[in-house]
Order: C-alpha cells, then structure tokens, then sequence
C-alpha cells in the first residue's frame, strides 16, 4: 500500500515537481543565459569563447547609452516620489472620506492600471503635442512628457497598495492621539504615516520599478532628443542583439534587484516592530 | 451612599438634556447626569443602550444633537476631543504599535509641549503607578493583554485629566486578571484622586468598582445609586432582572388596615406590607432577589409567607448553589451558600422544601 498523502502533500508527486522545474526553467532560464553571454568574450551571443568584462567597459563608454540611463534614472526616481505623494493623497481620501462621485473616482483611479497601455501611449502623445509639450526644450525639461506620462500609470497602482494597507488601520488609535492632545496634523504626521509607511515603501517600489522599465509609454512621449533606457536597448538589439546590450540589461536587472532587496528588508523590519513577523 | 463621595458641590460633569441620534436611532435620549468630583462612576447597560455614546460624546468624539456637556461648569460642548481635560482608556486600547511603552506613555506629553526634563519625570512617574518598571523599551506586540491595558492607563493617567474614561476597560481580559484589574483600578483612583468614568455592561464590574451607579436601557438614564441600593432597592423592572437576578410576582392589594396592606402574591399567598399609599385592587409589581429566600427541608416558623415548593434543577457555582423550584404552577429561582461542604445534602432535584421570605426583603418595583 501507498502511504496516504495530505491535501497539501502534493509537492511529493513527481509530475509536479517536474512541472515546477519546468516552470522555473521557462521564467529564468533566459534571464540566466542573458546574464551569463554579457560576458562572453564573443561579438555574437551564440557559442560561449572566454570570460570578458569588456563589454561592460564598451557599454560605460557608450556615451548614448548612459545618457538614456541618467534620464531613466532620473525620471524613475522624480516619478516615483510624484507617484509615492499623489497615490497616498489619493488613498487617504478614499478611505478616509465619504463623498458625492467617490465610486466614480475610485473606478477612474483603476482606468489606468487596466487601460491598454498602446492606448495610453498614443492618448499622451496627442495630449502632449497639443499642450506643445513635445521637443524644444533643454534638459531636464524635456524628461517632462516622460515623466508625466509614468506619473499618470504609476500612482494608481500606489492608491491601491497604500488603501489596503490602511485598511487595516485601527480608527481608536486615532482617537486615542486627538484624546492624548495631538491636533489632526500631528496626529495624521505620528500616528497615521508611520502606519502607512510599509504601503508607501512597497507602493514607492512598485512605481520605481514601473517607471525604469516603461518601453511603450515612455516610447510616445519621448520627443525625438530624448531617451531612456529601454528604449535605447531597443534600438541597439534592432542593429543585433550584442553583448554589450547584455551588459546594459544586466545592469538594470541588478539595479531593479538590489531596489527589490532594499525594500524587503525594510519591510521586514517596519513588520517585525509591530510584531507580525517573528 | 458612599461617605467618599460628595454630591453636595458642585458636579465635575453636568449632562443636561444630551439627546445623540444616529439616523432614526436614538441612540442617547434626553439624558441629564452630574458626575461628582472624586467619584468613580458607571455607566451600567446592555450593549446597545446609549452608554458608550455618552462617553464618547464626553470624550468630544461625538457631538449631542441635542443638550449641553458641562465639565467644571464650563461648557464642552464644541470642544475639539484634544483641548478638553478628559482622557480616555479605550476597549481595544488603542496602544500605538509602532511605539515602545515609554514613547506610548510620553505621547501625550511629547505633542502638547511639555519639556523633556518634565516628561521624564512624569512618565516614569506614571510607569510605577501602574506597575510597568522595567518595561519602558518593549514595544506592544510583547505585551500581554493585561499590560497592553495598563500602558492605557498609564498613557491616560500621565496628561493629569479631570476626568478619566473607560470603556469596557476589563471586557478583554480573562476572569483572574479582570478581578486583579479591578482592584488596581480601585487602588490606582485611590492614589491618584481623579474621577473616573467607567463604562461596562458587567455588573459585577459596576458594583465591585463604582460608588455611583447609572443604570441605562435604550439611551435612556433609569436609576442612579450607590451598589447597594441599586441591588437592594431597584425602582424598575430592569433594574431588577439586568442587575443580579430577580424573582418577580405579580401582586393585589386585597386589603387595607392600620398603616399596612395585605397583597396577593398571584396563587403564593399574602404578604402584608406597611404602608404604601394605593388603594384596594391596585395592581403591583414586587421583586425578591433569590438568595434572600430560606430554603428549608421544613416549614420555616418564623417566615411572613411560607411557599411548598419542588426543587427542579440545581446549579453548582462552588460558593453557592442556584435553585430552580417550582411552586403554584410557576418558576423561582434561589441561591444558597455552600458554607459546609456540598451543601445540604437533602437539596436534591425532585425534592420537596419550603421557601420562606421576610416581607422586609420584598421590593415594590415602580413598574
């Protein structure tokens, strides 16, 4: 006889766990073998000659390529402390207040997360080139279309982590502040915003990781001087996908990582505090 | 009434015609109280009656619709939860999580501007009062329930209040920490001289604590008292059966001489009472807590009225045991003290004993 297996036993089965790698092997086994090629010491990413780090030199002498990867930058972090602000307010005051439309608002408040995002693109573009917003102007102004464009698709995906976040908050402490002298200002600065503050991290982190790695929005809203990231990526693999468009993506999958690890460790530790973590 | 308490001066709280309505729910309706200086005084209801509302009405959470809230003799009415010179301990506590204990405690002081120098020596101040030495670095979530409780009381007792709020302050806590919490709570307002305003729907926690006692159902105020009176002269029908428990009888008055009357307890017998000014055939309403019947094997000599009675059920509470008889087609109810061990031993189900009441023990409820 077979020994009986619990309803959550089943990782025990062969087939799934063939599955799983499977599974694994489909999601990262790209990402591993582009990560492995940019130092291949090959002009072509097909048969593995030597280790290099040359290409990682060619790429930091790229001088187009770092200036796409300043204003990525650039952009990602004023988008997502734009994001972080806006998405908040936002969150507060759907959860806070009750008011004639407020359905209406929050259905507008998803329309960008679930909007096509082609179709977002192209809306942005005519808006901008209406306002005149679309080339002509110096840097860093002309991040500007850039920039509000990752605003607009970013900050409600931070109402919606910070709204469920508050959504645990318990009404009492709040009463208990104003009970103990605080006025509403001090009580939403010391009592409501370091509650908040797990949502506000993993909100901030999800639009920084939105924003660095924007391909179609960032596409029609960058006038014709300026680029970033992804798109200059794009325009080099259209020339052949070289190892030193490798050692770029490399870069910025560590750079996403190491946001990613930061964050974690933050909110572990924010969670630990208030011990809901061992 | 309690000799500690004066009711002579002028009130600390003075609720006039307070009226709090939620929609079509009157939640608080017409209620006029005075709080005296020094009491410690309860607000006594089922959950649902208007008492929390009133509390937090005094606390400035909630608005009346109606009425004024007096503190001092100062109008409260209009001002904002965070200038009035009342504190409150809250039913969940509402301890700040991401806080240490000293922090929480420091809280109130920190915003309102308070130097350092005073603050620390006020926190630690109200750190010993409640026991909590030693504690100042952890932070709630290695708190027991019963020390969460006491960071409350602390955090309140620091700002100084007036007036100290609690509502349902011991409802979380299990049975033995909940009498060592009373005692405390006893002790603390003792050492600290401020009145405090509690808010329960636990009676024994109203009668232990309070020494005045509001008694509220559906928003409205029915009685006021001290323990005693409340438990031994209840005016209304829910006084009687909310708080303890209460054997009721219908009753006539059958007949009038000398400065008494003589009742009809429905088919139990007749009890004469001393005067009460009510005519032949008027209808009354009388009540007997149960542990004031003699429960006797024998017919009892010296009892007013004498009812044969069969012992249905018997529960067993180890300090005393509750009786449920029948006697003339009805139910009663009684309690007798295990003094020595087990009790009598002829009280079993299905047995035949007398009940004997003292006329003194009856009340005439008003309703």
């Amino acid at each position: 006889m077979r020994a009986e297996r619990g309803p959550l036993d089943y990782a025990r089965r062969w087939w799934l766990r063939a599955w799983l790698a499977a599974t694994f092997l489909f999601l990262y086994a790209p990402i591993v073998i582009l990560v492995v090629f940019s130092f291949n010491d090959s002009r072509r990413n097909i048969v593995w000659r030597g280790f290099t780090t040359k290409y990682y030199l060619e790429a930091w002498h790229n001088d187009s390529l770092i200036e796409a990867f300043t204003n990525s930058l650039v952009i990602a972090v004023a988008s997502t402390l734009l994001s972080t602000v806006l998405g908040a307010l936002l969150a507060l005051a759907l959860w806070r207040f009750r008011f004639p439309g407020k359905a209406a608002v929050e259905g507008a408040n998803a329309l960008p997360i679930v909007i096509p995002e082609i179709c977002m693109g192209v809306a942005l573009l005519v808006f901008f080139s209406r306002l005149d917003l679309m080339g002509g102007m110096g840097w860093p102004w002309s991040l500007l279309p850039v920039l509000i464009g990752h605003v607009t698709f970013s900050f409600p995906f931070v109402a919606v982590v910070v709204r469920a976040r508050l959504e645990g908050f318990d009404r009492s402490l709040e009463e208990a502040s104003r009970d103990l002298g605080a006025g509403e200002w001090q009580t939403f600065r010391r009592i409501l915003v370091p509650y908040m503050r797990p949502g506000l991290v993993a909100g901030a982190l999800l639009a920084m990781t939105l924003s660095l790695d924007d391909f179609v929005i960032t596409f029609f809203t960058s006038g014709p001087d300026t680029i970033t990231f992804p798109v200059k990526i794009y325009s080099m693999v259209r020339f052949g996908a070289t190892p030193e468009v490798n050692a770029a993506s490399t870069v910025l999958i560590a750079v996403t990582v190491l946001l990613t690890v930061i964050a974690m460790n933050l909110q572990r530790r924010s969670s630990a505090r208030e011990g809901m973590l061992p | 009434m309690s000799p500690r308490v004066d009711v002579s001066g002028p009130p600390l709280v003075r609720i006039e015609g307070v009226t709090r309505r939620f929609g079509p729910v009157v939640a608080v309706d017409r209620v006029s109280l005075d709080i005296p200086e020094n009491a410690f005084y309860a607000l006594l209801g089922p959950s649902g009656c208007g008492k929390t509302t009133l509390l937090r009405m005094i606390a400035g959470f909630e608005q009346p619709d109606e009425g004024r809230i007096l503190l001092d003799g100062e109008d409260m009415t209009r001002v904002p939860p965070n200038r009035r010179p009342v504190n409150m301990v809250f039913q969940s506590y509402a301890v700040f999580p991401h806080m240490t204990v000293w922090k929480n405690v420091a809280y109130g002081l920190e915003v309102t501007g308070v130097p350092q120098g005073e603050i620390r020596r006020r926190v630690e101040e109200a750190l010993a009062l409640v026991r909590l030495e030693g504690m100042e670095a952890r932070r709630p979530h290695q708190l027991s329930g019963g020390q969460k409780q006491r960071v409350a009381l602390a955090r309140a007792l620091v700002k100084r209040p007036r007036l100290l709020l609690l509502d349902e302050p011991l409802s979380a806590l299990d049975r033995k920490l909940r009498e060592d919490m009373q005692m405390e709570l006893v002790r603390l307002r003792h050492e600290v001289g401020i009145t405090f305003l509690l808010v329960t729907h636990d009676q024994d926690e109203a009668l232990s604590m309070a020494d005045r006692i509001a008694v509220m159902n559906a928003g409205r105020v029915l009685q006021v008292a001290d323990p005693r009176t409340l438990y031994e002269q209840p005016r209304t029908r829910f006084v009687a059966e909310f708080i303890g428990t209460a054997n009721l009888f219908e009753g006539r008055v059958v007949a009038r001489c000398d400065g008494t009357v003589r009742v009809r307890m429905e088919d139990l017998g007749e009890v004469r009472l001393p005067a009460e000014s009510v005519g032949n055939g008027t209808h009354l309403r009388l009540a007997l807590r149960p542990e004031k019947w003699r429960v006797d094997p024998e017919r009892p000599p010296a009892a007013d009225l004498a009812v044969a009675a069969r012992l249905v059920e018997m529960a067993y509470h180890g300090d005393t045991s509750r009786l449920h008889l029948e006697a003339g087609g009805r139910r009663l109810v009684a309690v007798v003290h295990n003094a020595r061990r087990g009790g009598d031993p002829r009280l079993v189900p299905g047995a035949r004993v007398w009940l004997g009441l003292a006329v003194a023990d009856l009340v005439v409820l008003e309703d």
